[in-house]
């Protein structure tokens, strides 16, 4: 089964009446059995992507192809979509609070989900959270599973959360930031866990603004700047030879932790282009450092095999 | 060298309903010498926002003493204070509620002098503006109108309003995007060696830490487990828990590293001995009953640990 397209979004647009364009062209694949990192700066729309796999983004003019395991996205009726979300693809987020209900304890949050979504008893269900639990790495789960949320530090919210998105095994997993909000000895906990769920569960997509998670933790990628996917490839050789100039001055731009300590890091000049000013070429044009007179038209992606580009430069 | 700010074995604890009490720096001592960036690294919870609002004076610690440039704040006059404030400026994490917003940034930069009584004119804080790299065109525009950089650039712009000595800054690039943040690294460095100032940088990021401070003080629990040199720390760490947040660093080009095991412990209820030795991967039987002290190590290290690792 690995290998084979899950999820495949092509040439997706967002339009706000207010905004702006929030998303300008984006596409990217989920393979079976892959950790997709989609990266990017604030804004530059990977939230609203991983949204609109679940029909959730905000109102507005959608345009482009979403499709997951065959099936065409774009035309689901609200019940069909009842039926998708949480079964074969869930969510989760930075905030594991405010995901949970406040005034109910963990495991019957969960048992729910499960409930509604299968044909399990009441017991088979709660049998089935603990044990998820227990594979989330939560200590004493069966305890665990009758606190409340508050009750629980960060780290355990967080598995708690990544459970709940498991539960009724879902085929894709959207991970939202899930580590961006905790400590980085406890990052280092929820990403390895992330890899075995994408080794071994449900396909990945892991939302970040963090080069190094990405690094870390993915087996493919896909940078976006100012609602435009740019660069896509596998993880290895998209850091270590990053064809686009932003991907590569995004990578430039992090400290590094080993070798010399240089006098000033390398900046990128200039802000991302807002929604309602987005230029008609190149996104990056108005930053690139190696700008030519052929940006002026927006560039499809190029490159030989999984690893491409939306840049003229590329061969 | 003088320290220009020494903290000695200063404790700040706050008591909680219920008999409960909640250290959150306990004994603590440190140097900031003049011109030196010394880096406050730790998880949250580890107390160092707490030291960082102790040594700027807006919190009075439980024990200990507090010396700038050789006076003890908390014994000061309050007009001596107030002399003395003017070198100690902070800057925080969060841009966004450290302006009044229906203030133009114009009058926001000119608070400090209005508030210590120092003449400023319109051409000097365009000047100042400059300097941290915003147009001058800002000065009769509102907040809102900045990007997240640009308002940390303003922050910076008005603690450094009144030529400090020192700054704290608490996390001051953790809310921006990498490439923003770069800039503004690249921004606190060039102003430190131009002002001769000290800074005390609090931050979790090691990798920002890295590029801007001198000194690390690592922290865990209300207390320093080791303090060195940036570099040869980062290099070599001596303490578990430095060696464990080094690894945690997520970083291209390097594997996902074996995490530590579990959580920060409550606070309210530190472990016995070493506070570490819950998680620590290299605890014996004496690190559970034995608190470890500071000590001097060879290459200006202090370490609190009984079996360091270099």
């Amino acid at each position: 089964m690995t290998g084979e397209a899950l999820l495949s979004v092509s040439d997706l647009r967002l339009q706000h009446r207010q905004a702006g364009i929030l998303l300008d062209g984006v596409s990217l694949t989920v393979k079976r059995g892959q950790i997709l990192g989609v990266v990017g700066e604030s804004g530059s729309g990977k939230s609203l992507t991983g949204l609109s796999v679940l029909g959730l983004q905000p109102q507005g003019q959608l345009s482009g192809t979403l499709r997951f395991d065959g099936e065409d996205l774009t035309r689901f009726s609200s019940r069909d979509w009842r039926r998708f979300r949480g079964r074969r693809a869930a969510m989760i987020f930075q905030d594991p609070m405010t995901a949970f209900l406040p005034v109910r304890r963990i495991g019957p949050q969960i048992v729910e989900q499960i409930r509604v979504h299968t044909a399990l008893s009441h017991q088979a269900a709660r049998e089935r959270v603990v044990s998820l639990l227990g594979r989330m790495g939560v200590p004493s789960p069966e305890q665990t599973a009758q606190r409340f949320p508050h009750e629980l530090s960060g780290g355990l919210r967080q598995r708690a959360m990544i459970a709940m998105a498991l539960s009724c095994d879902p085929e894709l997993l959207i991970a939202d930031e899930p580590t961006t909000a905790l400590d980085v000895t406890v990052q280092t906990q929820i990403l390895t866990l992330l890899k075995e769920i994408g080794a071994r569960e449900a396909s990945v997509m892991l939302i970040t603004h963090d080069m190094g998670v990405v690094a870390q933790s993915c087996t493919d990628v896909a940078v976006l700047y100012a609602g435009v996917v740019i660069e896509t490839g596998p993880v290895a050789e998209v850091l270590q030879a990053p064809l686009h100039p932003y991907t590569k001055a995004l990578l430039r731009a992090i400290p590094p932790m080993t070798g010399s300590r240089p006098e000033r890091l390398p900046v990128i000049d200039g802000v991302p282009p807002s929604p309602d000013t987005r230029p008609v070429g190149c996104v990056f044009a108005p930053r690139c450092p190696q700008v030519t007179p052929d940006c002026a038209i927006r560039p499809p992606m190029r490159g030989e095999g999984a690893h491409r580009a939306a840049c003229v430069l590329v061969p | 060298m003088k320290a220009l700010l020494q903290a000695r074995n200063v404790a700040r604890m706050y008591k909680l309903g219920g008999g409960a009490a909640l250290r959150a720096v306990d004994g603590i001592s440190l140097n900031v010498a003049r011109g030196e960036t010394l880096a406050l690294v730790g998880e949250s919870g580890c107390g160092k926002s707490t030291l960082g609002r102790l040594l700027m004076g807006f919190d009075r610690p439980d024990s200990g003493e507090i010396l700038f440039d050789g006076q003890n704040l908390a014994k000061c006059s309050a007009r001596e204070q107030r002399a003395l404030r003017s070198q100690l400026q902070m800057v925080f994490q969060d841009s966004a509620s450290a302006f009044n917003p229906r203030w133009t940034i114009g009058s926001a930069l000119a608070e400090p002098f209005r508030i210590h009584g120092r003449p400023w004119s319109r051409q000097s804080l365009e000047t100042l503006l400059n300097r941290v790299g915003l147009s001058a065109a800002f000065f009769d525009r509102y907040p809102a109108a900045l990007s997240g950089g640009q308002r940390q650039r303003l922050n910076i712009a008005r603690a450094i309003a009144l030529s400090p000595r020192l700054i704290v800054a608490d996390e001051p690039v953790s809310a921006l995007d990498v490439s923003v943040q770069a800039q503004i690294v690249n921004l606190l460095r060039h102003l430190q060696a131009e002002l001769d100032l000290a800074c005390l940088f609090i931050s979790h990021d090691l990798a920002v830490v890295r590029q801007i401070s001198d000194r690390i003080a690592v922290m865990y629990l209300g207390a320093i487990v080791e303090e060195g040199e940036t570099l040869a720390l980062l290099a070599a760490p001596s303490h578990p828990y430095t060696l464990a947040l080094v690894e945690a660093v997520p970083q291209p080009g390097k594997l996902l590293g074996t995490p530590l095991q579990g959580d920060v412990p409550s606070p309210l209820s530190p472990p016995t001995g070493c506070r570490f030795h819950t998680r620590c991967p290299v605890a014996q039987s004496r690190c559970a009953v034995d608190r470890p002290e500071l000590q001097e190590r060879p290459g200006l290290r202090r370490v609190a640990c009984h079996f360091p690792l270099v």
